[in-house]
C-alpha cells in the first residue's frame, strides 16, 4: 500500500499514468460534486487510510471528501509546486523543511486543533517542524527486510541477505535511490545519509554487479510476498504488518546493520481552499478514537498518545509496530543531504535501474 | 422731437433681457463656482487618501527594516555566543534585538491605529495583513525568547554541554590506557563525528555515531569483564553505561540544538512572513498611491469637463434665448421705434412698418401703420386750412401796415401844416402885444398874452404828437455825437425846469447832485437834453414845495445813471406802466391839467432809442424819483 519513495520499471512507468489517469478522472470530474455540500480533497499514500474514517467525517460534517493516493515524495512535491487543489497532504518528516522552506505549507491554526494535546510529548515537537506549526504527526513506521520463511527456510538478519545468490531474481528493492542506496551504505557500516563520496561509490560499486539477483519494486512488495514471486522484500513494517495477521510465515526484521524509521505527517498546501475544514479534519484524525480506528486498520505507529487505551493491545505489543529499545537503536532518520551528493545517489541508482535484469521478471499490474 | 420716453421704454426691456441672461450666467458661475469647491473638498479626500498611504508604505518599510535588524542581531548572537560567552553575548546582541523589537512594535502599533481609521479601500483591504502581524510579531518574540533560553541551557555551566564533555572524557580515561587502541580510536571517532554534526548539521554524522557506538558495544566485551573489581579497569556495566550517559547527552544537545535552529528557522520564517504582509502593504500603499492619483486626476478631469459643459452649455443657451428674445422683441422694437421717431420728426410718407413677427408686435405694428394712414389724411387737411388762413392774414397785415403809415403821414404832414400857420399867429400876436403896431391898452395886452400862452400851449401839443408820430411811424433818427457832456444838458433842461417855478412861484428848491467824474457819452444831444428837460419839468410841474434832486452818476463802466427826484404826491403803483402810454396820464397829472399826455411815453422812447432804459420808483405823499440809464456808447437805433 505504501507507495513510497517507488521508481518503477518502464514498463510500470508506461501503465501507472493510465490507471492514475483513470482513477483521478473517476474521482474529480465522473462523480459530481453536490453544489452546495462542501468538498475536502485528499492527498495520500495508497492504502494508508481506514476507509471508515472518511465515511464518518463526511456524516459527521456534512461534506464530501475527494480522496486521492500518490506513491513517491516526488509526485507530492510536484503537485505541491504546481499550486495543488488539495486541501490535506501526507509528506514524510524529511520533506517538511523543504517543503516549509518552499512556502507550500499553510501555517496551522492550533486554535482549531485541540486534540493536538493528544500527541505523545516526543512528537509534540520535532525537529522537522518545530510546534508542530506545519505538520501533526499522522503515523510513524520503519523500513526493513520483509520475507516469506517458508520459501527462504531460515531467518534473515542482515542486509546481506538480499544478495544471497540463492534468492536470485526473488528478492524486490524499493525504487528510491536514497533508501535503496542508503540500506547497503548502513550494510556497508556506513550512515544511510552518507556525504561521503567513497562509501557512496562502494555502495554503487557492491550493488551493481546484482543485475539479475534484484526486482525493482514500488510499494507493493506485500503484494509479491503473497503471490509468492518474491519471497524477500524490502517494506514498510505497516504493511507487512498488516500481512501478518493471515499469514505466519510471513516476517519482518530490521537487519543487524540497522533500518529507516520515518513519520509521515498531515499538513495543509498553501493553496488550499477548505483551511478551517482541513483543520477540522487533523482535529478528527488526533481524536482518540479515530486514532485508533486508523492504526488499528493499517497497523502503524501511532503518534497520539490519548490512543493507546483504545490500540490493539497485541499491536502495542507487537516488537515490529512498535520496536523494543534495543531495535530502536539501529533505527536511522531519512537525514537532509545537499542537491550535488543527492545528485550523485540518484545517477548510481539509475545506472543500476538501465542494466537491471532481474532473472524472473515479475508481472506487476 | 422727444425720445426720452421711448427710450427708457426701450432700455427697459432691453434691462430684463440683459438681466435674465446675466441671471443664467450667473447661475453658471454658481455651478461653476459649486463644483470647484466640491473639486477642493474632493481634493483634500484626495489629499488625505495620499497622506495616508505614503504614512502606511512608510511604516510598512520601517517594520520590514525593523525585522531585518532584529534578525541581523539573532544571527549575529547565534554567530558569537560559542565565541564570547553567553552573558556577553546576550548583552550585546539580545538587548540590541529587545530594542528593535520594541522599535517594531511600536511602529506596528502606530499602522495598526493608522490602517483602522484610513477610509480608502484599497487601504481597508489590508487590516487583515496588518492584524496577521501582531500575532506574527509576537509569535517571532517567542520563538527568539526561546533561541535564548535553549543556548542558555546549552551553555550554562552544568548544562547539557558540559555533561556531554564530562561523559566522553569518562569513556575517554576508561580507554586511553588500553593496550588496543580500538576503543579509543572509536571514541576518537565519536568525538570527530560530534564536532561534524554541530558543524555541518548533516545527519551522516549522527549516523555515524549510531553505528560506532554499535561498535563500541559490540567490542567492549573483550576489553571489559563484568563485575570485575579491578581499581584499574571499569567493569563492563560502568563503561556501557558511560556510553549510554554520552548518547543521551548528545541526543539531548541534539534536540536542544535543532530547537535552535529550528527556531531560527522558525524566526526566518515568521520574517518571511512579515516580509510578504510588509510586501503586500507597500504593494497596496503603492497601488493606493497610484490608484488614488489616478482617482485624482480622473476626477479631476471629469469635474472640469463637467464644470465646463455645464458652464458652456448654459452660456449657449443664455446667448441663444437672448438672441430670440432679442430677435422677437427688440427688433420689431427698434423698427417701430423707428417709424415712430420719423413721424415725430413729421416724416408721414415712409413706408408701412413692417414686423417679422406674428404676435401682439405685429398687431401693434398693424395699428401704428392704420394710425400712420388716419394722421398723413389729417395732417394733409389741416395743411390746406392753415394756407387758406395764412393767407388771408398776409393780406390783412398788408392792408393794416399801410393804413398806419398813411396815417403816420397824414399826422406828419399835418403838423407840419398845423404849425405854420400856428407860428404866424403867435408872431403876429406878440407883435401887436408889443405895440409895434399901434398902441395897445393894458386890457388889450392881457388878452393878446392869453392867445400866445394857449398858442404855446398847442404849439409844444403839435410837435409833440409830430414826435409821437414820427416815432411810431419808424421815422425818428437820432443824430449821434460824441463827447456829450450830459451835466450841460441838465442844466439846460434844469433852466426849462426853473421858469416853471418862477412861473408858478412855487417854493422848490433844485439840488444837483452831479458825480464830477462823469464821462461825456455818445448820443443825441437834443434828445437826452430833452428827456431830461421832460423828466425835470414834470418834476418842478408835480411838485408844490420841498424840492427836486437831479442826479447823475457811473453805473458801472459801460453805464450812466441819471435820476430826477422829487418830492411830489407820488404815483400810485399800479399806474407805474399806465403813464408811459400815449395820451395816458396819471391821475395827479390831470389834475393839474397841463401837459399833453406825450411826455413821459416820448421820454421812454427816446431812452429806448439809445438803449438805455427808464423806470421809477413812487411813495405816494412822499415823492417820485424816476431813473434813466444811458449806454456811454448809444446804440443809435430804435
Amino acid at each position: 500500500m505504501h507507495m513510497r519513495l517507488i521508481q518503477i520499471t518502464v514498463w510500470l512507468l508506461c501503465s501507472i499514468p493510465l490507471i492514475a489517469g483513470c482513477t483521478s478522472q473517476t474521482g474529480s470530474t465522473l462523480i459530481p460534486t453536490i453544489s452546495t455540500q462542501r468538498e475536502l480533497a485528499i492527498y495520500n499514500w495508497g492504502t494508508y487510510i481506514a476507509p471508515e474514517l472518511l465515511t464518518k467525517f463526511e456524516t459527521q460534517y456534512h461534506v464530501t471528501i475527494r480522496y486521492d493516493e500518490f506513491d513517491n515524495d516526488d509526485a507530492l512535491l510536484k503537485e505541491l509546486r504546481e499550486g495543488t487543489s488539495y486541501d490535506i497532504v501526507v509528506p514524510t518528516d524529511t520533506l517538511l523543511p523543504l517543503m516549509r522552506n518552499e512556502g507550500l505549507l499553510a501555517p496551522l491554526n492550533h486554535a482549531n486543533i485541540p486534540n493536538l494535546a493528544n500527541l505523545a510529548p516526543e512528537f509534540s515537537n520535532p525537529s522537522y517542524d518545530p510546534q508542530n506549526r506545519y505538520s501533526v504527526p499522522y503515523q510513524w513506521g520503519t523500513i526493513g527486510i520483509a520475507y516469506n520463511i517458508a520459501n527462504t527456510g531460515r531467518e534473515l538478519t542482515s542486509w546481506y541477505d538480499l544478495f544471497d545468490p540463492a534468492f536470485a531474481g526473488r528478492v524486490g528493492i524499493l525504487d528510491d535511490y536514497n533508501v535503496a542506496l542508503g540500506a547497503i551504505l548502513l550494510m556497508l557500516g556506513y550512515s544511510p545519509n552518507s556525504l561521503n563520496v567513497v562509501h557512496i561509490e562502494e555502495a554503487r560499486d557492491f550493488l551493481m554487479p546484482y543485475t539479475e539477483q534484484l526486482v525493482i519494486i514500488g510499494d507493493v512488495g506485500q503484494d509479491y510476498l503473497v503471490s509468492g514471486e518474491l519471497d524477500v522484500v524490502m517494506e514498510f513494517n505497516g504493511d507487512i504488518a498488516q500481512l501478518m495477521r493471515d499469514n505466519p510465515d510471513i516476517r519482518f526484521v530490521i537487519p543487524e546493520e540497522g533500518g529507516y524509521i520515518f513519520i509521515d505527517v498531515l499538513a495543509i498546501p498553501k493553496t488550499s481552499r477548505n483551511k478551517d475544514l482541513a483543520e477540522m479534519f487533523i482535529n478528527f484524525i488526533l481524536d482518540p478514537q479515530n486514532g485508533a480506528i486508523l492504526s488499528n486498520e493499517i497497523r502503524y505507529g501511532s503518534p497520539n498518545l490519548a490512543s493507546r487505551p483504545f490500540l490493539n493491545q497485541d499491536d502495542l505489543t507487537d516488537p515490529i509496530i512498535y520496536p523494543p529499545a534495543d531495535v530502536q537503536k539501529r533505527l536511522f532518520y531519512q537525514g537532509y543531504i545537499d542537491a550535488q551528493t543527492n545528485a550523485l545517489y540518484a545517477e548510481f541508482w539509475e545506472a543500476f535501474r538501465q542494466i537491471n535484469r532481474p532473472l524472473l521478471s515479475v508481472q506487476d499490474e | 422731437m422727444n425720445k426720452l420716453p421711448q427710450k427708457r421704454k426701450l432700455g427697459s426691456i432691453r434691462f430684463f433681457l440683459f438681466l435674465g441672461f446675466a441671471v443664467i450666467l450667473g447661475l453658471s458661475l454658481l455651478i461653476a463656482v459649486i463644483g470647484y469647491m466640491s473639486l477642493q473638498n474632493l481634493q483634500t479626500s484626495v489629499d488625505t487618501a495620499l497622506d495616508e498611504a505614503m504614512r502606511v508604505r512608510d511604516l510598512s518599510l520601517q517594520l520590514e527594516n525593523d525585522f531585518l535588524n532584529a534578525r541581523q542581531h539573532e544571527a549575529n548572537f547565534l554567530d558569537n555566543w560559542r565565541l564570547i560567552g553567553f552573558s556577553e553575548a546576550q548583552a550585546r546582541y539580545v538587548e540590541a534585538h529587545t530594542n528593535t523589537i520594541t522599535i517594531a512594535q511600536s511602529h506596528l502599533d502606530e499602522l495598526t491605529a493608522l490602517i483602522n481609521q484610513v477610509d480608502t479601500p484599497q487601504l481597508k483591504a489590508v487590516r487583515p495583513s496588518v492584524s496577521a502581524l501582531v500575532p506574527l510579531l509576537q509569535t517571532y518574540t517567542d520563538t527568539f525568547a526561546q533561541t535564548r533560553d535553549a543556548v542558555q541551557a546549552r551553555s550554562e555551566s552544568g548544562g547539557v554541554e558540559q555533561r556531554l564533555q564530562r561523559h566522553w572524557e569518562e569513556l575517554r580515561r576508561y580507554t586511553q590506557d588500553l593496550t588496543n587502541t580500538e576503543l579509543y580510536e572509536l571514541l576518537l571517532l565519536i568525538r570527530v563525528n560530534e564536532q561534524g554534526y554541530f558543524n555541518t548539521r548533516q545527519q551522516a554524522f549522527l549516523d555515524n555515531i549510531r553505528l560506532l557506538a554499535l561498535q563500541f558495544e559490540r567490542l567492549a566485551p573483550n576489553f571489559f569483564e563484568s563485575l570485575t573489581m579491578s581499581a584499574l579497569l571499569p567493569d563492563l556495566e560502568t563503561v556501557l553505561a558511560g556510553l549510554t550517559d554520552y548518547q543521551t547527552a548528545l541526543n539531548e544537545l541534539v534536540l536542544l540544538d535543532q530547537d535552535i535552529v529550528a527556531n531560527s528557522e522558525l524566526g526566518r520564517d515568521v520574517a518571511l512572513n512579515i516580509n510578504t504582509y510588509t510586501d503586500q502593504l507597500n504593494t497596496v500603499a503603492r497601488d493606493s498611491l497610484i490608484q488614488t492619483r489616478l482617482d485624482q486626476q480622473r476626477i479631476s478631469n471629469q469635474s472640469t469637463v463637467a464644470l465646463v459643459g455645464t458652464a458652456s452649455i448654459s452660456f449657449i443657451v443664455g446667448l441663444l434665448v437672448a438672441y430670440g428674445l432679442l430677435k422677437r422683441i427688440l427688433i420689431p422694437l427698434n423698427r417701430l421705434t423707428v417709424a415712430a421717431q420719423r413721424l415725430d420728426g413729421g416724416s408721414l410718407d415712409h413706408p408701412p412698418v413692417h414686423v417679422p413677427n406674428n404676435d401682439e408686435f405685429a398687431t401693434l405694428a398693424d395699428v401704428f401703420n392704420q394710425m400712420t394712414g388716419r394722421m398723413r389724411v389729417f395732417v394733409s387737411d389741416l395743411e390746406q386750412l392753415v394756407e387758406a388762413r395764412t393767407h388771408d392774414l398776409s393780406l390783412a397785415k398788408v392792408e393794416a401796415e399801410r393804413a398806419n403809415k398813411i396815417k403816420s403821414q397824414f399826422l406828419a404832414n399835418m403838423s407840419h401844416e398845423l404849425r405854420t400857420p400856428l407860428n404866424a399867429v403867435l408872431n403876429f400876436t406878440q407883435f401887436v402885444s408889443s405895440g409895434m403896431f399901434g398902441e395897445v391898452n393894458a386890457k388889450q395886452v392881457e388878452m393878446l398874452d392869453i392867445v400866445v400862452t394857449n398858442g404855446r400851449h398847442l404849439l409844444a401839443l403839435i410837435n409833440d404828437i409830430l414826435d409821437i408820430s414820427k416815432i411810431e411811424s419808424g421815422a425818428l433818427e437820432l443824430f449821434i455825437e460824441d463827447n456829450i457832456d450830459v451835466t450841460h444838458e441838465v442844466e439846460d433842461a434844469i433852466l426849462s425846469g426853473q421858469s416853471f417855478l418862477n412861473d408858478r412861484e412855487a417854493d422848490v428848491t433844485i439840488i444837483r447832485n452831479f458825480d464830477p467824474k462823469l464821462p461825456l457819452i455818445s448820443g443825441d444831444r437834443r434828445r437826452i437834453r430833452q428827456v431830461m428837460s421832460n423828466l425835470i419839468t414834470n418834476a418842478c410841474k408835480f411838485t408844490e414845495e420841498g424840492s427836486v434832486t437831479i442826479a447823475a452818476q457811473l453805473d458801472g463802466d459801460k453805464y450812466i445813471l441819471l435820476s430826477v427826484k422829487d418830492t411830489g404826491a407820488g404815483i400810485p403803483k399800479e399806474d407805474f406802466d399806465k403813464i408811459f402810454e400815449n395820451f395816458r396820464q396819471a391821475d395827479a397829472g390831470k389834475k393839474h391839467g397841463g401837459g399833453t399826455g406825450l411826455g413821459l411815453p416820448i421820454t421812454r422812447k427816446l431812452v429806448e432809442a439809445h438803449g438805455g432804459k427808464i423806470w421809477l420808483d413812487s411813495v405816494v405823499g412822499a415823492g417820485t424819483t424816476f431813473y434813466v440809464r444811458l449806454p456811454i456808447e448809444a446804440l443809435g437805433t430804435i
